[in-house]
């Protein structure tokens, strides 16, 4: 196949992904009691280009286009994260949930749940309203970034290869800031609002998202690829190995530090707005691979498109198959999630450690 | 004469006190092929680490084209200097052109990828490894010395007047051999690099070397023209062992070259 046919392909494909995006953007908002039409009217309305709708239905709607357009922003950063960190680690099993990244967000963002309402009674999930805008993102990008830090602190230290013990380590940690955030949570077990908003957190959540939610994930994935065309050539260089991305001329340290910075920030800007959603990162870049190989100038805008279109698809399905259950997305990607990773650890064991 | 690389008295002590270089002075001259021979932890490795500036040196110096390599920026280094690493294991998936055209890298802008210009010296660089129309080929598709070809175009595509191969040769059969080589003479011939290479072959350095580095704890026992470096007394001090010996006449270079076989008499 020559390469001008293949980029018409692969074009072809991405025009094919965004024109789901959008049925599922609408299609998803629409499902229920109201029709396209309506919807479309919603929208109008929401950006002042139309007359609203009924109060009662504007609402409706307007909630549920925030939930929407904020799953496709946290599915295209996680996945983006991961496919970022894959390449890093040249490890498919690498994601932000499993190197401690997203565990890290997590306890900072209980601690901060907790430290918003000192000695609080009820009505928490109110109080938590504006000012946790800015502090449970906050903590949780430090969080992220502290996780980071010491993930690579250790594992650099013990070798250049020794990606089995960056992943134990990455499980440690995981441990670590899970131990760490069921003492935040036992010192609040007495304040059931705040514990109910912790647990509902770990699970990840949708519901009730706004203006505000979506701009925080945006900015952050803003960032992210905003980066691509720089780090993506980077980490090609890495993909036999550091020292050899030093003989081609590439600068590793600074490679790493924006890549775990740029990272962390996506992680931290999705767990902040939706809470643990794990293993988007870990299946979806590996998926795209298989699709459009290992060059990173592909796989990472890829990833983005494929991650957003597949944690909105994922909602839409459950909130319109099964909407009597209220699953959380996180919940759902754990049962897939878990084992693919299983199969990824299999199928790269029978490859002798090649992707 | 001038030379494009030159190493005075290196010493390099890795952590835990294990000392892998010691006073060993190496240079290479413009279209050169010096070859650098020596038992298993000899320093061979180290020393082109060295010589790209990658370690932190105990003392001693390198130049490459006069210039200290601690102080070149990383690419500025990369377009006079490039080292194929032993034992390169490229992805699987990846095409053979991606793979050339990562030696691009110090050319182009921080940011974008590789435009005209660049694929076309992808291009020749495939042709000078004899790997032509090979570029939509996944490296799993590769044979071992295909492999190791492809992974030569990447270094000639960084356009580097300097050239340092470690044990390029070592996991080939002797027809994969000989069509490395063969490419490795050309680019030195036709492409004015010089080339500085890593090898556990004694008579193929000697077959294709201008010059012998013959290196034992990280100094060096022996330095000089295949005549020089393969005689008896020195390849017993390094090796131990016995050697039979000969000499043929290599007639690409128009000269008596010697051959050296480990020998064991019992």
């Amino acid at each position: 196949m020559s390469p001008s046919l293949k980029s018409a392909l692969l074009l072809g494909g991405f025009l094919v992904l965004g024109l789901s995006i959008l049925l599922l953007l609408t299609a998803s908002g629409a499902t229920g009691t109201y029709g396209f039409l309506e919807f479309l009217q919603g929208m109008g309305g929401l950006f002042g280009v139309s007359d609203p709708l009924a109060p009662a239905a504007q609402a409706i709607l307007e909630i549920r286009f925030w939930r929407n357009l904020v799953a496709f922003l946290v599915g295209g950063s996680l996945s983006l994260a991961g496919a970022y960190l894959q390449g890093l680690f040249r490890n498919p099993l690498a994601s932000p949930s499993l190197l401690g990244v997203t565990g890290g967000a997590g306890f900072a963002a209980t601690a901060a749940m907790l430290w918003i309402v000192p000695g609080a009674a009820a009505g928490v999930a109110h109080e938590w309203g504006v000012q946790s805008f800015l502090l449970v993102p906050t903590a949780a990008l430090l969080g992220a970034l502290l996780s980071m830090t010491v993930l690579l602190g250790i594992g650099f230290q013990l070798g250049r290869n020794s990606i089995t013990q960056l992943l134990l380590i990455g499980i440690a940690l995981t441990s670590l800031w899970g131990g760490l955030a069921a003492l935040v949570q036992n010192r609040a077990l007495e304040h059931y609002d705040v514990n109910r908003a912790i647990v509902a957190w770990g699970l990840g959540s949708l519901n009730d998202r706004g203006p505000w939610h979506a701009a925080i994930v945006a900015s952050s994935l803003l960032l992210g690829i905003l980066v691509i065309p720089f780090l993506g050539r980077s980490l090609d260089l890495f993909a036999m190995g550091e020292e050899d991305a030093r003989t081609l001329g590439a600068h590793p340290g600074r490679i790493k530090f924006l890549t775990v910075l740029v990272t962390s920030i996506l992680s931290a800007g999705a767990v902040a707005v939706a809470g643990q959603i794990a293993f988007i990162g870990l299946i979806i870049p590996n998926l795209v691979r298989l699709l459009v190989g290992p060059s990173h100038a592909r796989l990472l805008p890829a990833s983005v498109l494929a991650g957003a279109v597949f944690l909105l698809a994922l909602d839409s399905a459950q909130r319109i198959f099964i909407p009597e259950w209220g699953l959380r997305p996180g919940v759902l990607l754990s049962l897939v999630g878990a084992p693919f990773f299983l199969y990824l650890l299999l199928r790269q064991r029978s490859e002798e450690g090649s992707w | 004469m001038v030379k494009l690389l030159e190493a005075r008295d290196l010493v390099l002590d890795y952590p835990g006190g294990v000392r892998a270089l010691d006073s060993l002075s190496v240079d290479l001259a413009p279209g050169e092929i010096h070859a650098i021979l020596g038992p298993n932890g000899s320093g061979k490795s180290s020393l082109l680490e060295a010589l790209l500036g990658l370690h932190v040196l105990t003392s001693g110096e390198c130049r490459i084209l006069g210039k200290d390599p601690h102080k070149m920026g990383s690419r500025e280094r990369a377009r006079q200097i490039c080292l194929v690493l032993q034992g390169l294991r490229p992805p699987e998936g990846m095409r053979v052109a991606d793979l050339v055209l990562l030696g691009r890298h110090a050319h182009l802008p921080w940011i974008g990828g590789p435009g005209k210009e660049d694929r076309r010296i992808m291009r020749e660089s495939l042709d000078l490894v004899d790997l032509s129309g090979l570029e939509d080929r996944r490296m799993g598709q590769l044979s071992g010395g295909e492999r190791q070809r492809a992974l030569l175009a990447r270094a000639l595509a960084q356009e580097s007047p300097i050239i340092l191969l470690d044990e390029p040769t070592s996991s080939l059969d002797p027809g994969h051999k000989l069509t490395l080589l063969a490419a490795m003479r050309r680019l030195v011939e036709n492409e004015g690099r010089s080339l500085l290479w890593v090898t556990h072959d004694l008579n193929l350095a000697s077959l294709y070397s201008d010059r012998l580095s013959l290196l034992h704890e990280g100094r060096c026992h022996a330095e000089g023209k295949p005549r020089e470096v393969l005689i008896p007394e020195v390849l017993h001090r390094t090796y131990g062992g016995e050697f039979l010996f000969g000499s043929h006449w290599a007639a690409p270079v128009r000269e008596e070259r010697p051959w050296a076989l480990p020998w064991l008499l019992d």
